[in-house]
């Protein structure tokens, strides 16, 4: 299964939908995107997982990385997460504390 | 189940193949339904490892994948022969893996590694 990505604007920031699986082989097509979003300024950013199946380390690291990135110019990160199978993996690395999950994208964009 | 053997190039698009075999293994040595999707993460994170070791390294083996029905456990040997090296690509990747598995151990030498875990049947 492949990943699917899409960029919008909505709300003042960038919403990122992805679908499918983020692993070790598709989460640096995930990096290139928020990269890219990053690079043109754009630093209020939310990443919708509602569609994804899968999510490991390497997708983990990819959240981070931008988290980082975006702090730097006093941005936030804010994911969509609505199944525990993927809530799971952040709340096993403590990650559900320094990145802001939430049910849906209207609540990340409030 | 005699034990079955998968190996994988050490490609990551293959990481993907070995948590499926994973899973599906699990589920037909009778895991708990409930813990398949830990069991296909946790493999797919040592092998995910594996394979940046072995890509690390100039000599592109396969990474092997072990697994065992012991009648009471369902065991996964994930192995690289890459040599130690310097830092684990991956932390995050081993902070899952010790959550997911009940029983985890993580073996490194110059002459590769080994992650082998353990699930009690249901």
């Amino acid at each position: 299964m492949d990943i699917t990505i899409e960029a919008r604007e909505a709300g003042g920031r960038w919403v990122v939908d992805v679908g499918g699986e983020v692993d070790v082989h598709t989460a640096p097509e995930l990096e290139g995107v928020l990269s890219a979003l990053v690079e043109d300024g754009n630093y209020q950013l939310v990443v919708d997982l509602a569609d994804v199946d899968f999510l490991d380390s390497t997708g983990l690291g990819v959240l981070v990385k931008t988290l980082k990135r975006v702090r730097e110019h006093s941005g936030s990160l804010a994911v969509v997460t609505t199944t525990d199978r993927i809530s799971k993996v952040f709340r096993i690395t403590g990650l559900d504390t320094a990145i802001a999950l939430h049910d849906d994208v209207e609540s990340a964009l409030d | 189940m005699p034990t079955a053997t998968l190996k994988i190039s050490p490609l990551t698009d293959q990481v993907r193949l070995a948590r499926l075999v994973a899973g599906a293994a699990a589920r037909r040595c009778g895991v708990d339904e409930g813990v398949i999707d830990e069991v296909r993460l946790a493999v797919g994170e040592a092998c995910a490892r594996a394979v940046l070791r072995q890509q690390q390294h100039s000599d592109l083996a396969d990474i092997v994948v072990e697994m065992e029905d012991t009648d009471t456990h369902f065991d996964v040997r994930v192995s690289d022969d890459a040599p130690n090296q310097p830092a684990d690509p991956n932390d995050l990747a081993l902070a899952i893996i010790t959550s997911l598995a009940p029983e985890c151990s993580v073996e490194t030498d110059n002459l590769g590694s080994q992650i082998a875990l353990r699930w009690p049947l249901s």
